[in-house]
């Protein structure tokens, strides 16, 4: 009967094909866990790096994010997306990142560079704009790019979080409510208050 | 109107979730007032901006690999939580067992065998030290006791080496006279006598030293346990306890 539900509920919100791979996941069957991964890398990768940045851990935390996927996979029940239940995964990794790395700096021992090259298993791709063949304003766009993702990757983490699932990842305010566990009145407000904090630090002409 | 209302009107507007009435509204708004049009632009541009965030491609097999590799190492180790907290709660009631086990040991050791309090009478309300394992409370003066404890020596009805203890290990009977013969109350001390002492007496000096004290105050002796916790007489004590030579014996006086 729970089993019943539970597949029912993968259906609402998962195509079958995902509902099937998180019910093989859940019995253990490593294939399928393989599988998940290679679905899913490219997505965690990018909400990795829309939250932190490019990190010499970038790799490591995805690897931690997957870990725990496959750790707690059984506790997934199907009340949201299978997407969204990684998202949140990955924004606790993240958190308990940062926490580990503030501690760390403390020490005054930075961080060791990132991987290059061949020592990695992801690139980083442009994606600004190319509307317009003005080589002077596509400079002047990107470092305008580069100051507002820094003014946002300043956010106190409540702001740059939800900043970043809406304009970045573009999920609805019921779906930010879903994975924050908050109200959607609070993620407006939130949304509200982020979007002031980072206008207030970016001069956009 | 409020600046509020108008500030979420805008971020509803942005993300395409206003209402048509409100969304009229603001346009209008935003049509009279050019401040209102600039910061909408602006949050507008911010979010365009935002929305190039450069995007990551993964190796199609490397970072499988390495997870893979991960996962099935984690599938492997011995160290798996439930090993490490199966080993901890063992370890656990082994210490506690142990700790049992030294107890009882301890118990044994001693020779004393435990009355619950509820099976014996209690002692009156003198509040008793604890820090002895046996106490006598005498109800009487120490020169009553000894004058008496004199008394009974000199009749040979005293048990045997009790004055000695006392002659021995305390210095109660120094400088002590006898008159009138040896009768009741008839040695004085030179010095105040303790209202207490610690002797190391055999349990069935003990019952006498606590018949003595019955004799002289009317009231039952017992002995009192460590903590105050149990209270026994004497005979019960030197039956269940045949084997103990002596014990360290805290005497109150009044």
């Amino acid at each position: 009967m729970l089993l019943a539900q539970t597949r029912d509920a993968y259906l609402d919100y998962n195509a079958p094909e995902v509902s099937a791979l998180v019910m093989r996941c859940q019995a253990g069957d490593l294939e399928a866990f393989d599988d998940l991964v290679a679905r899913y890398q490219r997505y965690v990768f990018n909400l990795i790096y829309q939250h932190i940045g490019d990190s010499s851990e970038l790799e490591d935390l995805a690897q931690e994010v997957f870990l725990r996927i496959y750790k707690f996979i059984r506790k997934y029940r199907g009340h949201a997306s299978l997407e969204s239940w990684i998202y949140k995964v990955v924004l606790n990794c993240c958190r308990t990142h940062v926490r580990r790395r503030s501690a760390f700096s403390r020490l005054f021992m930075p961080f060791p560079p990132a991987a290059q090259g061949d020592e990695r298993s992801y690139e980083v791709l442009d994606t600004l704009p190319d509307s317009t063949y003005d080589p002077a304003k596509t400079v002047e766009q990107k470092r305008l790019a580069e100051d507002i993702l820094w003014a946002v990757r300043a956010l106190p983490v409540v702001y740059r979080d939800i900043l970043i699932m809406r304009e970045v990842n573009e999920l609805s305010y019921e779906e930010i409510a879903e994975i924050l566990g908050i109200s959607v009145g609070t993620v407006k407000s939130r949304i509200s208050r982020a979007r002031d904090l980072v206008r207030q630090r970016v001069k956009v002409s | 109107m409020n600046r509020k209302i108008i500030s979420r009107w805008v971020n509803e507007y942005l993300d395409g979730e206003i209402g048509l009435a409100d969304k009229a509204e603001l346009e209008a708004r935003m049509a009279a007032n050019p401040e209102l049009r600039q910061e909408y632009k602006e949050l507008r541009q911010i979010g365009l901006l935002l929305g190039c965030v450069p995007e990551i491609t993964v190796h199609p097999h490397r970072f499988r690999q390495r997870v893979r590799a991960v996962v099935d190492s984690s599938e492997r180790s011995y160290f798996t939580a439930q090993r490490v907290f199966a080993v901890a709660m063992l370890v656990f009631l082994l210490i506690i067992g142990l700790t049992f086990s030294l107890f009882i040991y301890q118990q044994r050791m001693l020779g004393i065998r435990l009355v619950p309090a509820s099976t014996r009478p209690q002692l009156g309300p003198t509040p008793l030290r604890p820090a002895y394992n046996f106490t006598l409370d005498t109800h009487v003066s120490a020169e009553r006791f000894f004058n008496r404890l004199l008394v009974e020596s000199r009749l040979g009805m005293a048990e045997a080496g009790v004055l000695q203890v006392f002659a021995t290990q305390t210095q109660v009977f120094e400088g002590a006279v006898c008159k009138n013969g040896g009768g009741l109350n008839s040695t004085t001390f030179p010095q105040p006598l303790p209202t207490s002492l610690i002797v190391s007496v055999t349990p069935r000096q003990a019952r006498a030293l606590a018949r003595l004290a019955q004799q002289l105050s009317g009231a039952p002796a017992y002995v009192r346990l460590a903590g105050g916790s149990s209270a026994m007489d004497f005979d019960s004590f030197i039956a269940d306890n045949p084997s103990v030579a002596s014990i360290p014996l805290y005497i109150v006086f009044h």
